[in-house]
């Protein structure tokens, strides 16, 4: 197993096949975080806003000194939930490559659901793109249908859906001409 | 008992669950990230935990918090409310 932090390559994962080209590696669209970052936004400017009006009592107090202990404290902990926030999204991928379609989820730290579709199972794919600024930023969800249909593949607010939905049957298309009979033509030349 | 490190336990408590955390953040960025993204930030986010933790002991050695929250205790007992500073 190959430790991915020590790899070049700028889409390597975890089980990828040496064969194995990557398409797309997609994150849901930045919108999605800029909401989020302007909370956090909001809550690095607070200490300071609310420094202002008792600077007075607290320098009465003596206790300026605890104050900026305590916003410290306040900013340790704001690093920290920025960073979470960040990384389950950085986690939360969708990975097509000319063999498969991988969805990774991450909901939360160890908690994990990954799950994989060969290119072969695709039946149709359908993109929604609901609301005002999803139709201006371009981004909405995904939606692969199995020839299963027990589960769709739901590619969550993702960024140009209507190109990734062409890339993804360009290589759907690609994968059955070049697999036929379904043989991984890789696999058995190894045989 | 009065002799008892209530603070230092605390905060000795807290700086625990603080570089666990971190350590949790990192280990998911590096082990599970695709590309080289999630590993820039997982070095990002190292940094910036350093550097705030160091600012966090200067202030915590340059601060008598014992002191400060006795002293604002007793003026609180004997004051009331006219304390506050609204």
């Amino acid at each position: 197993m190959k430790l991915s932090a020590l790899t070049t390559s700028h889409f390597t994962f975890e089980g990828k096949k040496p064969y194995e080209n990557v398409i797309v590696l997609l994150y849901r669209h930045w919108f999605v975080l800029l909401l989020k970052f302007i909370t956090y936004l909001f809550l690095a400017v607070l200490p300071f806003v609310l420094y202002a009006p008792i600077s007075s009592w607290l320098a009465r107090l003596g206790l300026q000194d605890v104050f900026w202990f305590l916003t410290a404290i306040y900013f340790l902990l704001w690093w920290h939930s920025l960073f979470y926030t960040l990384t389950m999204y950085l986690l939360d991928i969708w990975i097509v490559t000319d063999h498969r379609v991988i969805d990774s989820e991450q909901q939360g730290f160890f908690s994990r659901t990954v799950s994989e579709l060969s290119l072969s199972k695709i039946q149709d794919i359908s993109v929604a793109v609901r609301g005002a600024i999803p139709t201006f930023l371009d981004f909405g969800t995904l939606e692969i249908q199995t020839a299963a249909a027990a589960r769709k593949f739901e590619f969550k607010q993702i960024p140009h859906p209507n190109e990734v939905k062409d890339k993804i049957m360009r290589a759907h298309d690609e994968f059955l001409r070049t697999h036929a009979g379904g043989i991984e033509v890789h696999e058995r030349a190894e045989l | 008992m009065d002799n008892f490190p209530f603070l230092e336990i605390l905060l000795s408590l807290g700086l625990a669950v603080y570089w666990t955390n971190a350590f949790f953040v990192i280990y998911h960025l590096t082990r599970f990230g695709v590309g080289p993204k999630p590993k820039i930030l997982a070095l990002v986010f190292f940094a910036g935990s350093f550097a705030l933790f160091g600012v966090v002991a200067v202030l915590y050695s340059r601060t008598d918090l014992a002191g400060a929250f006795s002293m604002l205790f007793e003026r609180i007992i004997s004051a009331g409310s006219g304390l506050l500073p609204f």
